[in-house]
């Protein structure tokens, strides 16, 4: 309701100035008509009046001309007595006379004073005087008196000429005395119409001023106060949202850095008072980390340099000591080409930092977790093939212990032990006469080829008992070699590798009935890491081996091939024929933890992948859908990339 | 009787057109030949109308002013033009031999101090005429303007049949 209120009482604010400007412009513009008027007014008077006066002198020029013209002739009739000569001359004389007559008719036109008039009139009475002697004189001379013509002329004519003369001279300096007091009344004129308008000016000015501040006392004053209140609501709106940022905007000199405006957050930020922060000289670079100074001045220098926002990132020391990193954000306010201003913003990324090495020291510990899961992995294979070849070696040692335990060697003992208790001469007698004598060379004849038997079925099963202890003997060494050669990129034919990892599952397949089809084609060495990628091989042959063997068919077969993909990569497969991928499990079967096996831990092609990442390479699963196969590629780079 | 009656009307008839027909002849051969020859004065000259005799004396000199002072002057146009053989003719009845004559005869005698003037054209009498307040001039009728003032000749304008100065008609 208020700010309704306060809207009301501006728009009638609006309208009063308005309406006030309005008339102040009404009041302007009539004193503005007032005085075009007064100029133009003035203007016309003096135009008028140098018209008259160049009129009034063209008069009497014209004038004193027909005048002259007209003495003129008439002399020249006193000097002929040819009558027709004598009354052209006086045609011409009153033709003069009448030109004269006209202009002396249009002087009274012009007279404006008095002494002018009077002036006027006198030379129209003394012309008409004139002309009335130059009658008398060409009635004189037409009638052939000359003589008499001239003596009048002399007496009379002459005089009256002269008289008209004078007053033509008369009028003459009057129209001069008229054009000075025109020059004088123009220059008046011109100094009261400047008199005129610096006072209307000044009167202008009185009233636009008090216009002015009658309309600051009114409206204008509440159009202001509704204008300053706006200024300082958006100035709170302007601090509470500079404040409300979660960081510190800041403005400073762009030449010494020196902070001349920082939000409040700067207290919270470094735990220095803001205006210890403006006040403070050399406050920003004093409190850069000392390994970071040099670079982040340097950035601040190049950005004002090149007019350039500037983005970085480093860290500073808090009043507790504590590092803080710092995400800044600036640019540079140009005027006229010229940095005024250094403006931006400081967020504090101390905690996203943190997150950053948490997540760093995460990911290494996964990669170990990884690397030491597809150990496992390995391990679990050669145990597994171990654990195969102990089983022979137990069914050879229970066996051995069996034939020991049946042996006949106990009764062959009491035979002899027979014989040894006989005398010698007795023994003749016992071997031919005693009935267990003369059955003793048949019974150890009978137990020797039992032992016979018993020795060679011994030492057949010592042969096996030693073979597999052998096996288990080669299976541990290339466990150990592969166990030292971890992080070791190794110039290796792709195919011996291949045939490792085979040999760590041979068991399994010829247990599971896998056929294995090798299709290698001839591609040269490339370098790899041999543990990850007999990491990656093992994983694929174990994973090809459980698809196959849930598919529950006959004709179980793994298909792997080798081929160079163009002329920079080597292209290996593992195409089996078990039960396929679906395709929503394609997207996410190299992610962390996603397994299809019960016992899965969703490890195995998860490290796969990035073990072929980080040998510059890839690998990829297509399939059909469910029962189709799958078929594994891994690509790798024929040359080490740096 | 009415056949004489007849015949007398168609005589008197008969008379009355040749009465007619010789009055419209004997007119139009008037006209065709003479006009009226114009006396002409100042304006300022209050005389309106003058005898003939009256003009016979002015025009010889034996009258030299007019009857309220005015010097009178006698205003003719050059030896043979028509303007001045009428008046020669018919005011001064004299031949142009006999009006030299007559008024060097004046001139040596002292009864004449000036002689008629003699201008070349009409429009210099009549612009003589106007300059002198006592001059007398002769014109044709259609020379006369409002610079004139035209007088009667004993009574008679210059348009009457009666007017007594003719010239020939151009």
């Amino acid at each position: 309701m208020d700010q309704l209120s306060n809207n009301q009482s501006s728009l009638t604010s609006a309208e009063r100035f308005q309406r006030g400007i309005v008339l102040t412009a009404l009041i302007v513009c009539g004193i503005g008509v007032f005085l075009t008027f007064d100029l133009y007014r003035s203007h016309q008077s003096g135009r008028k009046s140098y018209a008259d006066v160049i009129r009034g002198m063209e008069l009497i020029g014209q004038l004193q001309y027909q005048m002259q013209e007209a003495r003129r002739i008439m002399l020249y009739a006193l000097a002929t007595t040819d009558s027709n000569r004598q009354v052209e001359y006086a045609d011409q004389s009153r033709a003069a006379d009448a030109q004269a007559s006209k202009i002396l008719a249009q002087f009274g036109q012009l007279m404006t004073s008095p002494d002018e008039t009077r002036a006027v009139q006198r030379l129209e009475t003394h012309w008409k005087s004139y002309l009335e002697i130059r009658d008398t004189l060409i009635a004189s001379m037409l009638e052939g008196s000359p003589r008499a013509a001239v003596e009048r002329d002399v007496s009379e004519g002459v005089p009256a000429f002269n008289a008209v003369r004078d007053d033509v001279q008369s009028v003459k300096e009057l129209f001069q005395e008229k054009a000075n007091r025109l020059l004088r009344a123009a220059n008046s004129s011109f100094r009261d119409s400047l008199l005129r308008l610096v006072f209307i000016l000044a009167l202008t000015v009185v009233i636009a001023t008090l216009a002015v501040k009658t309309l600051q006392k009114s409206s204008v004053l509440h159009v202001l106060t509704a204008s300053e209140a706006q200024l300082r609501q958006s100035r709170q709106k302007f601090e509470t949202l500079v404040n409300s940022i979660d960081g510190v905007v800041w403005e400073a000199d762009p030449n010494t850095f020196q902070f001349t405006f920082v939000s409040r957050q700067a207290e919270d930020l470094l735990g220095f008072s803001v205006e210890h922060w403006m006040k403070t000289p050399g406050f920003w670079s004093g409190r850069l980390h000392a390994a970071d100074r040099d670079r982040a001045t340097a950035r601040r220098l190049e950005a004002v340099a090149k007019r350039a926002p500037v983005r970085m990132e480093y860290r500073m020391t808090a009043a507790e000591g504590q590092e803080i990193w710092i995400h800044e954000s600036a640019a540079v306010v140009v005027d006229n080409g010229i940095p005024v201003l250094l403006r931006g913003v400081l967020m504090d990324i101390t905690d996203q930092k943190s997150a950053e090495q948490r997540l760093k020291a995460m990911h290494e510990q996964f990669l170990d977790i990884s690397r030491r899961a597809g150990m496992a992995e390995v391990a679990t294979g050669v145990l597994h093939n171990v654990g195969n070849v102990l089983n022979s070696v137990n069914v050879s040692a229970l066996l051995l212990r069996d034939v020991l335990r049946g042996s006949r060697v106990a009764s062959l003992a009491r035979a002899v032990a027979m014989l040894r208790d006989r005398a010698l001469e007795d023994l003749k007698h016992f071997l031919s006469e005693d009935p267990k004598g003369k059955l003793l060379p048949e019974y150890l004849m009978d137990v020797s080829g039992h032992l016979e038997k018993e020795r060679l079925k011994l030492s057949a099963e010592a042969e096996r008992l030693a073979e597999n202890v052998s096996h288990i003997k080669d299976i541990v060494a290339m466990q150990q070699t592969y166990a030292k050669a971890g992080g070791l990129i190794e110039i290796l034919p792709i195919a011996d590798l291949i045939e490792d990892a085979l040999q760590l599952n041979a068991c399994t397949f010829a247990r599971h009935g896998i056929e294995i089809v090798r299709e290698f084609q001839s591609v040269p060495p490339i370098p790899v890491d041999r543990h990850r990628i007999l990491q990656i091989f093992v994983n694929l042959a174990s994973n090809a081996k459980y698809a196959l063997d849930v598919s529950g068919r006959s004709d179980k077969r793994l298909v792997l091939g080798v081929a160079l993909n163009g002329a920079e990569k080597v292209k290996i497969t593992f195409a089996d024929n078990g039960v396929g991928i679906a395709p929503e499990n394609l997207t996410r079967i190299f992610s962390h933890g996603f397994t299809t096996k019960p016992e899965g831990h969703g490890f195995g092609l998860h490290s796969a992948a990035l073990a072929a990442r980080e040998m510059g390479g890839s690998l990829i699963a297509r399939s059909d859908g469910p029962d189709c196969g799958a078929t594994f590629t891994l690509e790798l780079p024929m040359t080490l990339n740096t | 009787m009415i056949h004489r009656k007849i015949q007398l009307a168609v005589r008197v008839a008969a008379l009355m057109c040749l009465c007619v027909l010789w009055g419209a002849v004997a007119g139009e051969a008037v006209t065709a030949k003479e006009e009226p020859l114009v006396i002409v004065v100042n304006k300022k000259n209050p005389i309106d109308n003058l005898s003939f005799d009256d003009l016979r004396k002015l025009c010889l000199a034996e009258r030299k002013y007019w009857s309220e002072g005015g010097k009178v002057t006698i205003v003719l146009r050059e030896p043979d033009q028509a303007e001045r053989d009428a008046v020669l003719q018919q005011v001064y009845r004299m031949t142009e031999n006999e009006f030299r004559r007559y008024f060097l005869q004046s001139s040596f005698t002292g009864e004449v101090q000036s002689t008629p003037k003699e201008l070349t054209t009409a429009n210099g009498v009549r612009r003589f005429v106007f300059n002198v307040p006592g001059a007398i001039g002769f014109v044709r009728a259609a020379d006369v303007d409002d610079s004139v003032k035209v007088i009667s000749l004993d009574g008679r304008k210059p348009g009457d049949v009666s007017y007594r100065l003719k010239i020939s008609a151009r």
